[in-house]
């Protein structure tokens, strides 16, 4: 009862700031029923103006210092939120990254490749202050938004509040956890019980799911990844998670990245060093790369070539067209 | 049930900024003032952006830039405590005194962390914080990392030069941006006993002695090899240079 009458109070109070009648409705994302129930955060439940609010601010390039790039240059929908660069944004200088997708990060434990960001709302401060991706400042964006009559109308109607950090944070959350990927040919073949799955495409899944190469322990169903970090040998100026904990034993370890739409998000890895499924594939078969801290998992897995196939042709299966061609999540002007 | 509890939060948060906005100030309490003043100093003359200085290895350094954050800025009595200020961020370019109301007590120390403590570093999102929190996004003024959420407690900042020829140009720089739990650190000091009734105001003057960062003698720093930490990217500079900094603490 008493659930019943807050209710009520906050759309009261939702519809009472908007003076030109903007009307907010909660919305539940689409998703497929063989992924687990979203724990949306407190105070951020989704809503159409929530969603709409995000996806603008998304794609809006006064985020940026030179007004020229906005969240969508490095996470492009086509590329299933990635930017197909090698790397795109630079830490203080020291390394530089390639951007991942942003596909199903609402189950995402944590954020960034060493998993110092935990959730979605703080992670949307990264972009906008990082000298090497937006360079501008909450402050700065704020200016430049507050005076534009929808971004302030959409704020007080989406939170109501006026446009500020947490009204853009959890925007942007909003939309991202929107961004769900689960239709793909496997999905259909696994899950529904579909049947175009080819020979070879077959023999690449029960590779994939087979205690020889172990792929699936840590890029585990439903997402394709286990959420942890792992190094797999490779060896650059990037420490990973030895940056957070300082132990030498955590060097070259990265969050395991969803390989959904894998086909779509080369090149791969966190620094881009793999320009093809082929060279990934060719990689973990050789017992992937030097560094000591490399997970006993990864090591030489004797594939002959038509078992490298295989993979590669199972990893294409992961593509979820509808989801990459999804109109809703493209801008609106 | 999750439901149910979420809806009655936001209705008591709601119903408070509600009440808030429509009450008028609130009555006020009988109240003291405690000021306290930081003074950055080196050599014991106060700091200058424009000055240059010299470290224990002959090398000469300009300091242009200093923030810090003190939190759980502490009175103490005997056993007693009470909490005066949660957070503070010092700007050298800004440098403002902390002017505290406090109700009227009697205290013999005061103490307060460098940094920010485990508890409002790690795991806490600043856009929650009203801009007037120097926690707070816009507050906070470059002071956190967000590629790893936390505060950084305290950056030093400027230029040097190695050779000591007087007037040589300061070409390269150095950074300390000193952050992260292990780093953090509390500091008393004794007061005597101070005793405020009310409408008494107390100032005092904290010097920071900003040549304790370079030529404490335990541990001096060499900016030939050590100009440039972000704390993760060399640690152990980051814990020898906030060692150096928590010792140039001085209530005067
Ligand atoms: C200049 C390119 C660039 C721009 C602009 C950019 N990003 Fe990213 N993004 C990256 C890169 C590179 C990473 C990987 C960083 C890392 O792991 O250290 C990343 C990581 C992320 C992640 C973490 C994903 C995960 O799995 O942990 C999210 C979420 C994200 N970006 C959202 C955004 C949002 C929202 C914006 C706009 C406010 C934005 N990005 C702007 C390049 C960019
Ligand atoms: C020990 C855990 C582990 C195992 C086993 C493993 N991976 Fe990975 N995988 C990772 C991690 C961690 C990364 C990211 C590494 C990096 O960025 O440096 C990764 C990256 C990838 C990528 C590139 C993703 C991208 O977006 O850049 C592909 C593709 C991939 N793995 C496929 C496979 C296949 C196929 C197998 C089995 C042959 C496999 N993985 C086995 C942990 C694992």
């Amino acid at each position: 009862m008493r659930t019943f009458i807050s209710f009520f109070f906050i759309v009261g109070i939702l519809v009472g700031c908007t003076e030109e009648g903007l009307h907010d409705k909660s919305v539940s994302f689409k998703q497929p029923h063989y992924f687990p129930p979203i724990n949306f955060p407190e105070g951020n439940e989704p809503t159409q103006l929530r969603f709409e609010l995000g996806k603008k601010l998304f794609y809006e390039v006064k985020l940026s210092k030179n007004e020229d790039q906005s969240c969508a240059s490095c996470h492009r929908l086509p590329a299933a939120f990635t930017d197909g660069r090698t790397v795109s944004s630079f830490h203080e200088n020291e390394f530089a990254r390639n951007a991942p997708t942003l596909a199903n990060l609402a189950w995402s434990p944590y954020f960034m490749s060493e998993g110092g960001v935990p959730t979605l709302e703080l992670q949307a401060l990264g972009p906008i202050h990082e000298k090497h991706e937006l360079a501008l400042s909450m402050e700065g964006v704020i200016e430049r938004l507050k005076d534009k009559s929808n971004y302030a109308e959409l704020s007080k109607a989406a939170y109501g509040r006026e446009l500020d950090a947490f009204v853009i944070t959890r925007a942007l959350a909003c939309f991202e956890r929107a961004l769900i990927s689960g239709d793909s040919k496997f999905d259909r073949y696994y899950f529904l019980k579909s049947n175009d799955y080819s020979v070879l495409e077959k023999q690449g899944m029960e590779l994939f799911f087979s205690e020889r190469t172990q792929c699936s322990s840590c890029h585990a169903l439903p997402f394709f990844t286990d959420y942890q970090l792992y190094s797999l040998g490779l060896e650059d100026g990037d420490i990973g998670l030895e940056r957070r904990t300082y132990l030498a034993s955590d060097r070259g370890k990265f969050k395991t990245p969803s390989i959904r739409n894998i086909e779509l998000t080369a090149p791969y890895m966190h620094n881009g060093s793999m320009s093809s499924l082929e060279e990934v594939v060719s990689f973990y078969n050789n017992g992937g790369g030097p560094r000591l801290t490399k997970d006993s998992r990864v090591k030489p897995l004797n594939l002959s070539k038509e078992e490298e196939a295989a993979l590669v042709a199972f990893l294409k299966t992961l593509t979820d067209w509808n989801f990459v061609q999804n109109e809703k999540f493209l801008s609106a002007e | 049930m999750k439901m149910k509890i979420v809806n009655n939060y936001f209705f008591v948060v709601l119903l408070a900024i509600l009440l808030g906005s429509c009450g008028g100030d609130t009555p006020s309490t009988p109240e003291t003032k405690v000021h306290l003043k930081f003074i950055p100093t080196f050599n014991g003359q106060p700091l200058s952006i424009d000055s240059v200085y010299l470290n224990a290895f002959g090398q000469q350094l300009r300091i242009e830039n200093i923030q810090f954050y003190l939190s759980n800025i502490y009175a103490h009595n005997g056993s007693d405590s009470t909490l005066l200020k949660q957070a503070f961020l010092f700007t050298l370019l800004e440098p403002k005194t902390l002017s505290l109301n406090v109700s009227p007590q009697t205290f013999s120390s005061l103490s307060f962390g460098v940094g920010v403590p485990a508890n409002l570093n790690k795991n806490v999102d600043p856009s929650n914080y009203a801009n007037s929190n120097p926690l707070s996004v816009q507050g906070s003024n470059g002071m956190f990392w967000y590629w790893n959420t936390g505060y950084i407690f305290t950056k030093v900042e400027g230029r040097y030069e190695l050779t000591g020829t007087p007037n040589a140009p300061l070409m390269d720089s150095y950074a300390f941006h000193l952050g992260d739990d292990p780093l953090y650190r509390v500091l008393h000091f004794n007061t005597g006993n101070v005793s405020l009734a009310e409408g008494d105001a107390r100032t005092f003057n904290i010097e920071v002695a900003l040549d304790s960062v370079f030529n404490r003698p335990a541990d001096p720093i060499d900016l030939s090899v050590d100009n440039l930490t972000h704390t993760t990217s060399n640690f152990p500079l980051a814990v020898r240079v906030t060692n150096n900094f928590v010792s140039a603490f001085h209530l005067q």
